[in-house]
């Protein structure tokens, strides 16, 4: 699979979209606060159309945040994607990652859902 | 020329391509001109129809891809067009029905400059426009791809208003024809 960096987040839901509807697997990964430049892709395109595929959120505007631009997108993420009726699933340790992943592949790719995987601070490097 | 016959020549030019809309105009004029055929039609999403393209593009290198676009859906998603010139997707064309309008919304004027081929140009992709059937079959065959065409039609009364999209008839139907051999 290619890495595209593209240059908004509702862009990677419409890329993968696309990639998706063509018979892809594609994987978006961007950080929370850029949910809310996707929300309109998202409603509108991937969950309508019912092309699934892993989200992949590092978290902003929580635990450790100092600046003050990413608490209210950060802290209202888990509660919009649930909103929308998406599954998230939180990360806080690399060794949960493997399963995680493995597990939300098989809902984005077999069940067809928009699943979203939380990196959350704290997780180690 | 009106939106229907405009897409009409695009499909004559590349009939076994796999063709995305966006929403309002330019799926209702592809649905019209293709006999409703198994197309990716945006029901909403306005600005995502191109990048969805490239995506389409790029996962089946081996088809031709067309991008059906209406103006106000190319500014609504402009960076696609800077995405298309750093992805460079040699199998897709970009066509712009260009009349300066939000038709669906009632035809409010775009207030921006419909410059989209000189801004392609900008950033190095292949561009073109076309006023006419004729032009439009010329520069279809002519473009390299990556390309735009911008199609400017001052008819604005076809193909009519904003169809309804069954997005999980549309998945299914895109899905088959995307799977086909090239």
């Amino acid at each position: 699979m290619p890495l595209r960096t593209l240059t908004r987040e509702d862009e990677c839901v419409g890329y993968a979209a696309g990639f998706r509807a063509a018979g892809g697997r594609p994987l978006v990964l961007f950080q929370c606060s850029g949910l809310g430049n996707a929300l309109n892709a998202i409603g509108s395109l991937a969950l309508p159309y019912g092309y699934g595929f892993p989200l992949i959120l590092s978290m902003r505007g929580t635990l450790g945040e100092a600046n003050p631009a990413q608490v209210p997108l950060g802290r209202s993420s888990a509660a919009m994607l649930a909103l929308l009726g998406i599954q998230s699933f939180s990360v806080r340790a690399v060794a949960d990652v493997a399963a995680v992943v493995a597990g939300a592949a098989r809902l984005a790719y077999d069940a067809r859902q928009v699943v979203a995987i939380i990196l959350e601070p704290g997780l180690e490097d | 020329m009106n939106p229907l016959e405009a897409v009409r020549a695009v499909l004559a030019a590349a009939p076994d391509a796999l063709h995305v809309a966006s929403l309002g105009t330019a799926t209702a004029a592809l649905r019209a001109a293709s006999g409703d055929g198994p197309h990716l039609y945006m029901g909403g999403a306005m600005g995502t129809a191109l990048i969805a393209a490239i995506g389409v593009a790029e996962k089946r290198p081996d088809r031709d891809v067309v991008a059906i676009l209406g103006d106000g859906e190319t500014l609504m998603g402009a960076g696609s067009l800077w995405s298309l010139a750093g992805i460079r997707p040699a199998n897709l064309l970009a066509v712009v029905l260009c009349d300066g309008h939000y038709t669906i919304t009632g035809g409010q004027p775009l207030g921006t400059p419909t410059a989209f081929a000189e801004v392609a140009r900008v950033l190095g992709l292949a561009a073109a426009v076309a006023a006419d059937a004729a032009a439009i079959a010329a520069e279809m065959a002519r473009l390299p791809r990556p390309g735009l065409l911008e199609v400017r039609y001052d008819e604005r009364t076809a193909p009519g208003p904003s169809p309804f999209v069954d997005p999980p008839v549309v998945r299914m139907r895109f899905e088959d024809a995307a799977a086909a051999p090239g």
